[in-house]
């Protein structure tokens, strides 16, 4: 990896709500144009650690910084300031976020979910923006779906119809919190095939995910993370086929049996 | 659906599906029963001496009738677009995470709902008694830039409006904060995550979703404004219901004077009630059944046959 300023680095990033300690010291780096699973068990913390990422969860400690400058806060002579919403806004728009329930904007049709935010937030030309829609609609195979409101589509159209309108945004860094774990196990499969191409487009992603699998076949690194802390990162044939600690074997065998 | 079975196509005939056993002859019965019913009521009515129905119709198209209606529906429309504006922006002080605001918004909500209308009504109409003057200065020092009597600002009508805008306000303020609290969470942040500030994901994303839950009930809160306008008779307000109350306080047709009043309520009770059918079709864009309901069906609550068979 070239000496660069990481896409994403975490140095003990801690996160408790009132007594629940979630995230305990959380150190992570991932370079630009790697693909980075994290799994563990549910309620290690894996979501939380990614909602920090776009500082849609508050950090209580530590420090997170993506492409070299900290998530939602500047630091002034040694502490950190909480920006104005503007700052935090123009971030965000940079950071591209897949949800586990898609969270389409219901009431707006597919290429009315894409468009929104690069004329509202990017103040693109409407005719290039759904032009430019119409295009990621057909990268992710749903041409003549644009006028299809969310309801009218599948599980696994509308996470892809999620994903393209995150792409619309044209993200440098892109988070997928268990994208395909509120799909039937038969709509699985399209939507890992798009974050696939994804990925060989050479697109910095965190994808928190149940699918060992893909993170098999897909990850430049698998981070195990339980109880707040990651407790193994690595190639995935390493940490998937050969882990070093003995909960990350007992959590894989558990998955794979 | 049905061209692609039967014979020649591999596929089984379609079954026919009849109703429920004897469901059609007690329908059909029921039917009758309030048919015959209503016709009695409308016939006696009808045959009864003593409702003079030629002065309703005398006074049905009445200059004070129709000045009357003009004042009803022009309060209803100002106060309802003014208690529209003033709630949600009341909703979302009461939401949100500033302290000042949503205080402010909570103290609005006690005094507008804690007390009666009808006091409100009178308060703004008397303002005058409590504060005879109206000056514009600095607080606190005797400089007054400008300085106007109260009666002058304060006419009936300007009162009127005045009171049920800032009530109808606090009503509406809670259908809208109901509304917004129903929209899924994820969807704020989705619009987050896409880099949408505070204002566009209220705008954009979280009142369009709302409006669905808002709609109905905001709908009940502009009928029962159109009746709650004749308080305003209290202030020598000139609506609908105190005009004619006036002339039956004086010919003593009270009965057919009062079904003037009611047949011009229910007509404009029945375009309302079109206008939030039409509302609420816009709204509904993006979920299933919305309006499976026609006209008739909106205003007397009947679905249609066809929806009927469908259910």
């Amino acid at each position: 990896m070239p000496d660069t300023t990481p896409a994403m680095r975490a140095e003990g990033v801690h996160k408790s709500y009132g007594d629940l300690h979630v995230l305990r010291g959380v150190d992570m780096d991932v370079h630009a144009g790697q693909v980075v699973c994290l799994i563990g068990p549910s309620g290690s913390g894996k979501s939380t650690f990614l909602r920090c990422v776009n500082h849609l969860e508050t950090v209580d400690a530590g420090r997170l910084l993506v492409f070299g400058e900290p998530v939602g806060y500047r630091e002034e002579r040694g502490v950190l300031r909480e920006l104005p919403n503007r700052e935090i806004c123009r971030r965000r728009s940079e950071i591209g976020m897949v949800f586990q329930r898609f969270n389409l904007f219901s009431h707006m049709t597919a290429i009315e979910n894409l468009v929104e935010a690069p004329i509202r937030v990017l103040k693109r030309d409407k005719e290039q923006a759904f032009e430019e829609a119409r295009e990621l609609l057909d990268r992710v195979g749903l041409s003549g779906k644009e006028h299809c409101y969310p309801s009218a589509l599948s599980g696994g159209q509308q996470q892809r119809v999620a994903i393209a309108r995150s792409l619309a945004m044209r993200p440098k860094l892109m988070l997928f919190d268990e994208p395909t774990s509120a799909l039937d196990p038969e709509l699985v499969g399209e939507v890992l095939a798009v974050m696939r191409d994804l990925a060989e487009s050479g697109m910095t992603m965190i994808v928190v995910t149940h699918e060992i699998g893909f993170a098999r076949e897909v990850a430049d690194v698998v981070s195990f993370m339980d109880h707040g802390l990651i407790v193994e990162s690595g190639p995935g044939e390493q940490v998937l086929g050969n882990p070093e600690h003995a909960r990350t074997r007992e959590f894989i065998s558990k998955v794979l049996a | 659906m049905t061209a692609d079975r039967g014979p020649g196509t591999g596929m089984p005939p379609p079954l026919r599906v009849l109703p429920r056993r004897g469901a059609r002859r007690w329908r059909t019965a029921g039917a009758v029963v309030v048919a015959v019913l209503v016709a009695a009521i409308l016939h006696s009515l009808w045959v009864n001496p003593r409702l003079d129905k030629q002065v309703v119709l005398n006074y049905l198209f009445r200059d004070l009738t129709l000045s009357g209606l003009a004042v009803t529906l022009y309060l209803t429309v100002l106060a309802m677009l003014f208690g529209i504006v003033g709630g949600t922006l009341l909703a979302v002080m009461r939401i949100s995470k500033n302290r000042v605001l949503s205080t402010c918004a909570n103290l609005y909500l006690w005094v507008f709902r804690g007390t009666p209308v009808l006091i409100q009504i009178i308060f703004w109409g008397y303002l005058g008694a409590l504060y005879p003057r109206f000056d514009l200065g600095i607080p606190f020092t005797d400089v007054v830039f400008a300085s106007v009597s109260t009666d002058i600002l304060m006419t009936p009508m300007v009162a009127a409006l005045l009171a049920l805008g800032l009530n109808e306000a606090a009503y509406a303020s809670e259908i809208v904060r109901a509304g917004i609290l129903g929209v899924d969470r994820g969807q704020i942040e989705a619009a987050s995550s896409l880099g949408m500030n505070t204002g566009q994901t209220l705008r954009r994303v979280i009142l369009p979703q709302a409006m669905r839950s808002i709609i109905p009930p905001m709908g009940n809160e502009a009928i029962t404004m159109l009746k709650t306008t004749a308080l305003v008779s209290v202030i020598a307000g000139k609506d609908l219901l105190t005009n004619l109350q006036q002339v039956y306080s004086q010919n003593f047709q009270v009965i057919p004077l009062l079904i003037v009043a009611s047949i011009w309520y229910m007509a404009v009770t029945s375009v309302l009630t079109l206008f939030q059918a039409f509302l609420e079709r816009r709204y509904g864009r993006g979920t299933a059944d919305v309006g499976s309901r026609g006209t008739a069906g909106r205003l007397f609550g009947i679905a249609r046959w066809k929806g009927l068979k469908n259910a």
